[in-house]
């Protein structure tokens, strides 16, 4: 392995797609309605995905736990959901991508989109707050790009060693 | 979730089972504010030990609750029973709550006020 400061880059330039596992794609892409239900569906899909690739137990809470809060900021500050609507008409996207590097290993990317627009930080946003602190926590990598039409985060998980 | 509510003569205990999340962390704020309002001076106790997932909207009202017991009600440190299960400790530590609650591992413990033990 490379020193800590290279890896970012090693990893980034010689990342390729992943060869479809067995059992379960490399990659999945779910809509969910963007109600209050959809961080606990987000959190099924990717726990079971995750057991299927046999990702570390400990790691699966931390990206389950990290997508769950991307998927609520969706509902919560992107749509701005009232408690308890669980079949509104707007969706959020979640994607999710394995690549495999040269050296074996294994990293998952989630990519959860909204077509809503998060709300300025204002005195009731300590709940985004604790969300994104908990996404960072969680991940080695996140990116949030907010536009006028949407936001979209980019949760990348640790490198995961060879199986 | 589910909230299951026991009432002793120094305690009222809050038992929460399965995942605090956006959808039913409003159940678990309205549970604790009518558990305050018929408190009358007995000690309230929220167990968390067999809770499955705790996300951010479940920590703002658990931060809520404890900003209550202590700045409007004059309470103590809002006592909050969790086991060793990452899912609730490890969301608890990353945005700093375990510094905020009397955290305890054992229901009894946490009933008779001893020193935290988490």
């Amino acid at each position: 392995m490379p020193p800590p400061s290279d890896q970012e880059e090693h990893r980034v330039r010689r990342t390729r797609p992943a060869a479809d596992d067995a059992t379960v794609g490399a990659e999945l892409d779910i809509e969910l309605s963007a109600g209050w239900a959809a961080p606990s569906i987000a959190r099924e899909r990717v726990e079971a995905w995750l057991r299927a690739h046999r990702w570390p137990p400990a790691q699966i809470d931390e990206l389950v736990l990290a997508v769950s809060e991307a998927v609520s900021n969706s509902v919560e500050h992107g749509y701005r959901v009232p408690p308890e609507t669980v079949e509104p008409r707007e969706t959020v996207d979640l994607r999710i991508r394995l690549t495999v590097a040269d050296d074996g290993y294994r990293q998952v990317e989630f990519v959860v989109s909204d077509r809503g627009r998060w709300q300025e930080p204002d005195t009731a946003a300590s709940t985004r707050g604790h969300g994104m602190l908990i996404m960072r926590s969680c991940t080695d990598e996140l990116v949030v790009e907010g536009t006028p039409n949407g936001t979209t985060v980019v949760l990348r998980s640790r490198p995961i060693p060879p199986r | 979730m589910t909230v299951r509510s026991v009432d002793r003569d120094a305690s009222v205990l809050l038992v929460v089972e399965g995942a605090v999340d956006g959808l039913t962390a409003p159940r678990l704020r309205t549970a604790v504010a009518d558990a305050f309002d018929r408190l009358d001076g007995r000690a309230l106790v929220l167990d968390l030990s067999s809770v499955t997932f705790l996300g951010s909207p479940g920590l703002r009202t658990l931060f809520d609750s404890a900003s209550e017991a202590v700045g409007h009600r004059g309470h103590r440190p809002l006592r909050v029973v969790v086991d060793h299960s990452r899912p609730v400790i490890r969301p608890i530590e990353i945005v700093g709550l375990d510094n905020v609650l009397a955290l305890y591992h054992d229901v009894d413990e946490a009933l008779r006020g001893d020193e935290p033990t988490v």
